[in-house]
């Protein structure tokens, strides 16, 4: 179970989360929607310990920790005077990761420097990277951003299997991809979170322009 | 053109030295001073060491991405030339004041060189470190490090021909900044969070990554000394591996500051001049060891 219990969360002056609280029971992908600005960032930030908040998140009672989260930014984190194939052994050094799931869920050239890479291809290689373990819990922050189509259903196609094992949270401003695919929707507006049961997906665009 | 110089100057440094902050400017600028000054001190010593500051200048200028766009400027290669005199003004001083004209006709000829240097191509090279830390890598492939490789070896060559073996001490200070120089670069803090390996287990594991890697390295310059028959000179070895595991814990201990890094950097390896310095250093690793660990320690674990 996830347990996001964030009593509050502010820069300086700045409240950007309050009271902000997010119980998930079953395994499956949930979203996380919100205009430009909301922190949805800062919310991910929090979960995972990179930023200082006020409160409490857990997964199976135990505080998360960011080595035990497949963790995708929406700016992917990676060298680009590595090649693929060397980006993705210094991920496993890093996760001391023995045998390599190697899911490879792109298709990337291996031996091509990173830096010679699209912003997409990047990502790309950075989530083959990131998927070569199976983790209890998924963060993606807008990770369709920079996909081409196919890479995006390629992506979906993983995470749903992924899902049947784990709790999936993704954030996305395409809105149609997480109504197809989320058990619950979180919006996030004025500091404060609301739940939206697959049953209500209809009532999201309005809650989030009104 | 000199305003541009010193807007391009402002550019480069303005990372580490806010144009602001006077107190870290004339700080920076003491510390200037004082290179100069020891410089011309130990001109005789250093005076044939003293193309090794132009590497830097190699460094910077094939990694510069702003120079598409300074060819706007009519005569952008005296602009560079200015702006690389600048840098280099603690060196050109103290060559000016020893008189040494060979010294300078080198040295300025060198800039000349690096300015008109074609873009080295991008090609790819399977180097064999270990991937624990990506930075050999990295910097292998940024800095174009493979180039400096053959100079140490070069360096133990003319020491043996000319019975010189400040030539061959050369060489290991060569390939000490070589190995030392990736230690400059900078792990996202994200990676350091994610490792599943405790602080300890990090530091431990760099320091057997800085060990193999180094010795790839320094391999050749060991086999050539063994084969010239310069055995004596080997007591020397363990020096080349002090330096990039000084700078691998100096980089943990000021992950945040790269400027302190580089001032104890350069401070523990001028120490290493006056000999009787070297056993300092040698008492500041285990704290340097206790700093970095630390360090890692609260960059890692997350604070409610």
């Amino acid at each position: 179970m996830l347990t996001i219990d964030i009593v509050e969360k502010r820069f300086k002056a700045k409240t950007i989360l309050k009271e902000a609280e997010i119980k998930i029971t079953k395994n499956g992908i949930y979203g996380i929607v919100g205009k430009n600005g909301q922190g949805k960032t800062t919310l991910f930030k929090c979960i995972l310990g990179f930023e200082k908040y006020l409160g409490t998140c857990t997964i199976d009672d135990e505080k998360i920790i960011l080595q035990d989260v497949a963790w995708c930014p929406a700016e992917v984190p990676i060298y680009d005077e590595l090649s693929a194939a060397e980006f993705s052994q210094f991920y496993c050094n890093l996760l001391d990761i023995k045998n390599s799931a190697a899911a490879n869920v792109f298709d990337v050239p291996q031996d091509q420097l990173i830096k010679e890479f699209s912003t997409g291809m990047k990502k790309k290689a950075y989530l083959n990277a990131v998927f070569q373990k199976k983790y209890r819990f998924y963060i993606l922050d807008e990770p369709f951003n920079g996909l081409d189509i196919e890479a995006n259903y390629a992506l979906m196609n993983y995470l749903n299997k992924v899902a049947e094992t784990s709790i999936v949270l993704i954030s996305s401003h395409i809105l149609d991809i997480l109504f197809n695919n989320c058990e619950q929707i979180f919006i996030l507006k004025n500091t404060a979170i609301t739940i939206f049961e697959k049953d209500n997906f209809s009532k999201i665009p309005q809650k989030l322009f009104e | 053109m000199l305003q541009i110089n010193i807007k391009l100057i402002e550019i480069r440094f303005r990372k580490f030295l806010p144009p602001k902050d006077k107190a870290a400017i004339v700080l920076f600028l003491c510390f200037y001073v004082f290179l100069t000054f020891i410089l011309n001190s130990y001109y005789e010593l250093v005076r044939n060491f003293i193309f090794l500051f132009s590497i830097e200048i190699l460094s910077y200028h094939i990694n510069r991405k702003d120079l598409e766009f300074l060819k706007l400027y009519q005569n952008y290669k005296v602009l560079l030339f200015t702006e690389y005199l600048i840098y280099s003004l603690a060196v050109l001083v103290v060559i000016a004041i020893h008189l040494d004209i060979l010294q300078l006709f080198l040295y300025l000829s060198l800039i000349i060189v690096y300015l008109n240097l074609s873009r080295i191509s991008s090609k790819k090279f399977n180097y064999p470190f270990l991937l624990f830390d990506p930075f050999w890598h990295i910097s292998f492939r940024k800095n174009k490090l493979w180039l400096v490789i053959p100079i140490p070896l070069l360096f133990i060559y003319l020491g043996v021909t000319h019975q010189n073996d400040n030539l061959i001490i050369a060489s290991f200070f060569i390939n000490g900044i070589i190995t030392s120089s990736v230690f400059f670069n900078r792990d996202w803090p994200s990676y350091l969070k994610s490792t599943v390996l405790t602080p300890k287990l990090f530091i431990v594991k760099s320091v057997k990554t800085t060990v193999l890697n180094t010795l790839m390295i320094v391999a050749p310059s060991i086999i050539s000394l063994l084969l010239l028959n310069k055995i004596e000179l080997l007591l020397f070895i363990p020096l080349l591996f002090i330096f990039p595991l000084l700078n691998m814990l100096l980089k943990y201990a000021y992950f945040t500051n790269l400027f302190l890094q580089q001032i104890y950097f350069v401070l523990a390896i001028g120490s290493v001049i006056q000999i009787y310095l070297v056993p300092i250093v040698l008492i500041l690793l285990p704290c340097l060891y206790n700093k970095a660990l630390i360090n890692i320690h609260n960059i890692k674990y997350a604070h409610n």
